[in-house]
């Protein structure tokens, strides 16, 4: 049996995690490949207007993934260990992926308000008809390496903060930060501007840090972000770069706490939308802009 | 070289709707400069524009030698690689150098052009922030030159006729086509054209104060740059809106030209990359192609002088503008 995972949207809150799940329960895994334009050509044509562009592109996927595995694996992430809300929209994936595929769908609710993440975990196992000590070692195995890759950008993050070109934290949800296509190669771009463009999300923090702040958060990427900004502004920094995706409710209200912990510091803030129509040009011409000021 | 040859540097900002020369001396004086429309037809206008540069040099000073030249605005990758640029530079930084020139102390530049506007924060002449429009080009000079087209009014009295306004009327002006409707809607209901026109101006003040200028401290000295700030009914209305003396310095049209022929100026390129004016007498031609590498299908656009190809952009990978053409 094959399980799709759409690559795209909230598999990049834990890449290799669900994969090597999978693997280790036994099942084969298909990613659909890195966005591309045809990708985004279908999940804008399927998508509701008002939808945000990072949704769009999540349905691209899915589409792509129809017909070529016998499940497409959508979870419903509701709250996290900290039980702090995921975006709204991901709340309705699952039930979207019905309606938008003949494919069956595999999904299992990540609601930590009600239950905690291995017995969820456990549960998606069982509807795979998996016993609980299998799903434990795939859950153990998955674990480990994702532990690996969180090391990895750890280092990663040393190594770039401590470069004698001049850094730019660039922060974004994952998805934006590693998806090349819809975010204009934007790592690219600065390396060619001689800048060390350094991502929000390898920036090592610990959650606990958190309950210093005076804000009461609602989202988990909300409080993980500010609690990353905190940090990274131990490091002398040459400016930050945030980017958000066309009509993205959670970021309207997110950005202005990030531009503030900038500013406050007299960094250089600058502030990107990326979206189906973004024009190179523009986009390049703001980099060049921000980079001079520097 | 010539002993009496004099070193010259020029500075070309192509924009959506305009291209702009500058000639400049080593004391940065401008021997020559023109403002003139593209027609949409970028190519055509740097051949024309060059042969004018040309024919003036040859007209005035024939000991006049090309040391440099630099491209700004949205045009100037494609601008760059046919002239061969010894600067390609961004338009923010190119205005910010340019204004720095003529009014060192300018804290702020506002900045309109054909279909985008910008405003520019400025420290102790060095850029600390900026703001492009987004998604939406109200108040731009296209839009003001469909208004006065509509109107039959020609652009340059448009400011005119917004100064004999002595009670201007609101004008909805959050977005163009709101502004147009209800600029028709008003003209029905008999308010006077200058009223009208009077209204527009501020009502496009405000909108690109509320939107390009948001959140940015708006200090003087301001400066006002760009096509639109030759409208003196803009420039009376971004007086009103900020109520502050507005700065517009001498060559305000063609200031990205100036700034970047400033740029090249103190770079002093050894060998300027500069092909000579006669590319305005050679076949210059732009062409695309469907890039089939992958699924992204890029659009590859190629500039070819005289049948052979000198650069192509348009692609993602950067397979095929990151090959060696000279």
């Amino acid at each position: 049996m094959k399980i799709g995972i759409p690559q795209a949207l909230i598999y990049w809150k834990r890449p290799f995690f669900w994969e090597t799940f999978f693997q280790e329960l036994g099942f084969d895994v298909l990613l659909s490949p890195k966005t591309n334009k045809e990708i985004i050509e279908v999940g804008t044509k399927i998508s509701d207007p008002e939808t945000c562009f990072s949704n769009k592109v999540y349905f691209g996927h899915l589409k792509w993934l129809e017909g070529k595995v016998d499940l497409v694996f959508v979870p419903r992430l509701k709250t996290n260990q900290e039980k702090l809300e995921y975006c709204p929209k991901f709340f309705g994936l699952p039930d979207l992926a019905k309606i938008l595929l003949k494919t069956k769908i595999l999904t299992q609710e990540f609601d930590e308000k009600k239950k905690s993440f291995q017995q969820s975990i456990i549960e998606l196992g069982e509807k795979l008809k998996r016993k609980e000590k299998e799903t434990r070692k795939a859950l153990e195995k998955a674990l480990f390496q994702e532990g690996i890759l969180k090391e990895k950008a750890k280092e990663h993050f040393f190594e770039k903060i401590h470069s004698e070109r001049k850094k730019i934290v660039l922060i974004s949800h994952p998805y934006n930060l590693y998806d090349e296509f819809t975010n204009l190669r934007v790592k690219e771009r600065l390396e060619k501007l001689n800048i060390e463009p350094i991502f929000i999300d390898e920036v090592p923090s610990s959650p606990l840090q958190g309950q210093a702040f005076a804000i009461q958060f609602h989202w988990e990427f909300g409080k993980e972000m500010m609690e990353k900004i905190e940090e990274v502004l131990k490091y002398p920094l040459s400016g930050a770069i945030q980017i958000s995706s066309f009509a993205c409710g959670c970021d309207a209200v997110l950005k202005e706490f990030v531009e503030k912990s900038f500013k406050e510091k007299n960094i250089p803030f600058l502030y990107l939308i990326i979206d189906e129509h973004t024009g190179e040009a523009g986009f390049q011409t703001r980099l060049e802009a921000f980079v001079d000021t520097l | 070289m010539n002993q009496k040859s004099l070193k010259t540097y020029l500075g070309i900002d192509i924009g959506s709707l305009t291209i702009k020369f500058v000639l400049i001396d080593e004391k940065a004086e401008v021997l020559y400069w023109k403002y003139e429309r593209t027609g949409g037809r970028p190519v055509e206008a740097i051949k024309n524009g060059l042969k004018k540069v040309k024919d003036w040099i040859e007209s005035h000073n024939p000991q006049i030698e090309i040391c440099g030249v630099g491209t700004t605005g949205s045009g100037r990758y494609l601008i760059g690689s046919i002239v061969g640029a010894d600067v390609i530079k961004n338009e923010i930084t190119a205005h910010a150098k340019g204004v720095t020139h003529f009014v060192p102390e300018a804290k702020t530049v506002i900045e309109i052009g054909g279909q985008d506007s910008k405003i520019i924060i400025l420290e102790n002449g060095v850029v600390v922030d900026f703001a492009l429009n987004y998604l939406c080009s109200a108040g731009t000079g296209a839009f003001l030159d469909a208004q006065a087209f509509r109107l039959g009014i020609p652009i340059e009295k448009f400011g005119e006729m917004a100064l004999k306004s002595k009670n201007p009327t609101q004008i909805a002006s959050r977005c163009s086509v709101f502004a147009e409707s209800d600029m028709i809607h008003k003209q029905q209901i008999g308010h006077k054209i200058e009223d009208i026109i009077a209204g527009l101006c501020q009502g496009l003040a405000r909108n690109y104060l509320a939107g390009v200028g948001k959140g940015k401290k708006i200090l003087p000295p301001i400066v006002f740059l760009g096509g639109v700030s030759e409208n003196v009914g803009m420039r009376w209305a971004f007086r009103e809106a900020l109520g502050q003396e507005i700065i517009v310095p001498k060559y305000n049209t063609v200031m990205g030209a100036f700034g970047v022929a400033l740029l090249v100026k103190e770079m002093a390129p050894q060998n300027t990359k500069f092909r000579g004016f006669e590319i305005s007498d050679k076949e210059i031609e732009c062409d695309s192609f469907q890039c089939s590498g992958c699924p992204n299908k890029c659009e590859v656009i190629q500039a070819k002088i005289e049948g052979k190809i000198v650069a192509r952009w348009g692609d993602r990978c950067g397979k095929w503008s990151n090959l060696r053409y000279d």
